[in-house]
């Protein structure tokens, strides 16, 4: 009963934050309701940035990943950290530069308008907003999977009812406030997720009988749960972690987490807010795994892996805390799918508006952003009906897909002065191809092969087609 | 250490060491950047 509360009167909450966004905010352009004007700081920003990128697959697919190959995961947790780092401190701040000179509100549109007076302009924004559309519904899926687990786990309610819930609370509160109501709900439950992280783990090593009672019960079950090699060696470990770092260099383009980037009130906040976004991935890349460990010394085995630290949640903690975390690890969850429906919503306008009808009202631009947050919430729930896979194998599909079709045209772009648009385009493109190929046609070394395609194409066309007077706008 | 294997001891100090070296460019960048990100002690920008 307590727990049901609690996770009840959470959920109130959140949507009175999208109803009070919507009220108090005069919402003039789309720019306001999809970036908050600019003008966010850093506590909000990279506290946000992490909630809605941790999502589903903290306490999901990374407790799953722990629960089957314990510590071996701390390869992807290292290079993630590497890349993280390497966003905020080199990408970052002339990304936040070009964006307010270009006035650009996602990376499509950075993309997209950097190379506004080129033909190739054009073709960048209709295939990197196909590529957003069709990663994003898998991402959307495989998030909303993740609430109906926690709440059939937790709550006992019927996986389908918790779906729809799930999608209706996200869609509300995302279509009343937008980015002001995204970001502020990411921070209550970045806060929340935090302190899962720090309890959950603590209480189940304590619950087997402390620190060295969970390293020898865990080594009895499977000594490769604490070792980085997962039991692995030779070509199989090679392959094994390049697959791991492959998968981390998707964190390069997540247009959800970078849009962040364009949002931050100033370029000087960003060194700040590294250290904060850095050491809160720092937790949440870790923990999970003890948690995943923890569950097989206490479960040995269980149906389904990703919903251990539920189960944990439900089994240690009394009702009314359990109700807490549920909910602030759901609201984490539905927080990263508010996220990727406004960045889809805001490609899909302004490919509206550039491509499709010239002279739209900004009211007409904000209802359709609104309408399409509804119906990306509605592909999404009919997705986790579906249930097409893990959350795991959704979620590196739509990262490393994200990450190669965005991410390096992005850091390309903003680092490389003869990146060009014919570039940016093969990038775009070719990314797509290669994370769909790498997964379908050589599914074992998905998804290394995705990265070196996809770099030899941006390197290979930006070379052969750069003149020295075609330089991006963005760069000059 | 803790009875942990090695190599997993170094990954972990890895993943606690990398937040303090985002601290350690950030004191860097507050000082000689005016809170703009610096590569080699220099500002990344030119713009204030």
């Amino acid at each position: 009963m307590g727990l049901s509360l609690t996770f009840g009167l959470y959920l109130v909450v959140l949507v009175g934050i999208g109803v009070y966004f919507f009220l108090r905010t005069e919402t003039r352009r789309l720019s306001d309701y999809m970036l908050a004007g600019r003008d966010v700081g850093t506590w909000p920003i990279a506290l946000s940035e992490v909630a809605s990128v941790a999502s589903g697959w903290t306490f999901f697919a990374w407790v799953g990943v722990g629960f089957t190959t314990g510590l071996h995961g701390l390869w992807f947790s290292m290079a993630m950290l590497v890349v993280v780092l390497f966003l905020y401190r080199y990408v970052a701040p002339p990304f936040r530069r070009q964006s307010e000179r270009l006035d650009s509100q996602t990376v499509v549109d950075h993309l997209a308008l950097s190379f506004r007076d080129s033909p190739w302009g054009p073709w960048i924004r209709w295939t990197a907003t196909l590529a957003v559309v069709m990663f994003m519904a898998s991402y959307i899926g495989a998030q909303i999977i993740a609430v109906g687990e926690a709440m059939e786990t937790g709550l006992g309610v019927d996986y389908g009812v918790a779906v729809g819930a799930g999608g209706l609370a996200v869609a509300a509160y995302t279509t009343l406030g937008g980015f002001n109501a995204s970001v502020w709900t990411d921070v209550v439950q970045g806060l929340f997720v935090l302190v899962a992280a720090v309890a959950l783990p603590g209480v189940a090593i304590a619950e087997i009988g402390g620190w060295r009672a969970f390293v020898a019960e865990a080594s009895a079950v499977d000594p490769a749960l604490l070792s980085m090699t997962g039991g692995q060696e030779g070509a199989a470990l090679a392959l094994s972690v390049g697959s791991w770092l492959a998968f981390a260099l998707g964190a390069l383009g997540q247009p959800h987490g970078l849009m962040r980037f364009q949002a931050i009130r100033s370029e000087r906040l960003l060194s700040r807010a590294s250290v904060i976004a850095m050491s809160f991935q720092a937790l949440r890349l870790t923990v999970p795994l003890f948690i995943g460990i923890a569950g097989r010394v206490l479960y040995g085995s269980i149906g389904d892996p990703e919903s251990v630290a539920m189960e944990l949640m439900v089994e240690l903690f009394p009702g009314w805390f359990a109700g807490l975390l549920l909910a602030g690890i759901i609201g984490a969850i539905l927080s990263t799918s508010d996220s990727m429906m406004l960045v889809t919503a805001a490609d899909l306008t302004r490919l509206y508006e550039t491509q499709i009808a010239e002279r739209v009202s900004a009211d007409r631009m904000i209802g359709l952003g609104r309408a399409i947050v509804v119906a990306m919430a509605l592909l999404g729930v009919g997705l986790a009906y579906g249930r097409p896979g893990t959350i795991f194998a959704i979620i590196e599909f739509a990262f490393v897909g994200l990450g190669a079709t965005l991410g390096l045209p992005l850091a390309f772009l903003v680092l490389w002065p003869r990146t060009t648009g014919a570039g940016v385009f093969a990038a775009v493109a070719g990314g797509l191809v290669a994370a769909i190929g790498n997964l379908y046609l050589f599914p074992d070394t998905f998804p290394i092969l995705v990265w070196p395609v996809t770099l030899a194409i941006v390197l290979g066309v930006s070379v052969v087609t750069s003149r020295p007077v075609s330089a991006p706008v963005a760069s000059s | 250490m803790l009875g942990l294997p090695l190599g997993t001891v170094a990954a972990l100090g890895l993943m606690g060491a990398l937040p303090l070296l985002a601290y350690g460019l950030y004191r860097v960048d507050r000082e000689r950047g005016e809170g703009h990100v610096t590569i080699l002690g220099r500002r990344s920008s030119s713009d204030a």
